[in-house]
């Protein structure tokens, strides 16, 4: 699913972490994808799931240790964008995350944060680990 | 990007309307969820939340709504939003949030539903 990854230059950024910094990381990504083709709606879901990978790490992964990183590699060629959002956590496992479009789910105040970043982006993989997300969107 | 949060009461309806415009962030969900929570102190516990100023909103902001919705119905009251831009519209559809929020076309609409 998330595939030629391997041969794509990949820039990255260093975000610690603290919820100030996932609004700079966005626009840092988004900022160097303006000039490459992108629609207001892919950019728009790549924000999205950015958000919520970033989020994921600062609170869940790294849970607001200040000592803590969040790295966040991405990169593009003709064909498609990947990016790649790693904490310093001990990882999770992305099967055990309830369905939040249960009807028992939905008055949840969290958890929605995954489905969002499968549905808006077309690839998304964890390492076994579980503490980095890879995801891809198809420039279309 | 700072966000825009206007109050307009409506004694009548023991109802108040915001008006939200902006990019709803991490920081921003809890800005909003912070002049909301006062608007309800206020005795505005029915909520009418124009949204069609909002151009982003994330997991976060949702789960800000729904812990807002919970605290109007805990003093009988009710949250009703308006207008979401397609987008965001977008993101409550995928969610299904659509299921638990009453989503008007305007504010007129949602103050005649009360």
């Amino acid at each position: 699913m998330v595939e030629g990854i391997c041969d794509m230059e990949l820039r990255e950024i260093v975000v610690p972490s603290e919820v100030s910094a996932v609004e700079q990381a966005e626009n840092l990504v988004l900022g160097a994808l303006t000039e490459q083709g992108w629609d207001e709606e892919d950019l728009f879901s790549i924000r999205l799931a950015l958000e919520e990978a970033i989020t994921n790490a600062i609170k869940h992964g790294n849970k607001l240790d200040g000592s803590k990183k969040v790295i966040v590699r991405f990169g593009s060629d003709s064909t498609k964008l990947m990016i790649q959002v790693e904490d310093e956590g001990n990882g999770f496992d992305p099967t055990s995350v309830p369905d939040p479009t249960a009807e028992e789910n939905l008055e949840r105040e969290s958890g929605r944060g995954l489905l969002l970043m499968r549905y808006y982006m077309d690839g998304l993989e964890y390492n076994p680990k579980g503490n980095c997300v890879t995801m891809v969107k198809a420039l279309k | 990007m700072p966000i825009t949060v206007k109050v307009k009461k409506v004694p009548e309806k023991e109802a108040a309307i915001v008006k939200v415009g902006g990019q709803v962030h991490l920081l921003e969900a809890k800005e909003v969820e912070n002049r909301l929570e006062d608007v309800i102190r206020q005795g505005g516990h029915n909520l009418i939340l124009d949204m069609s100023g909002v151009n982003f909103i994330a997991s976060d902001g949702l789960g800000m709504l729904i812990k807002v919705r919970g605290d109007t119905r805990s003093q009988g009251g009710t949250l009703k939003l308006v207008h979401p831009q397609l987008q965001v519209l977008g993101i409550f559809r995928t969610t299904r949030l659509t299921k638990l929020f009453d989503i008007y076309p305007t504010t007129e609409d949602a103050l005649a539903s009360l």
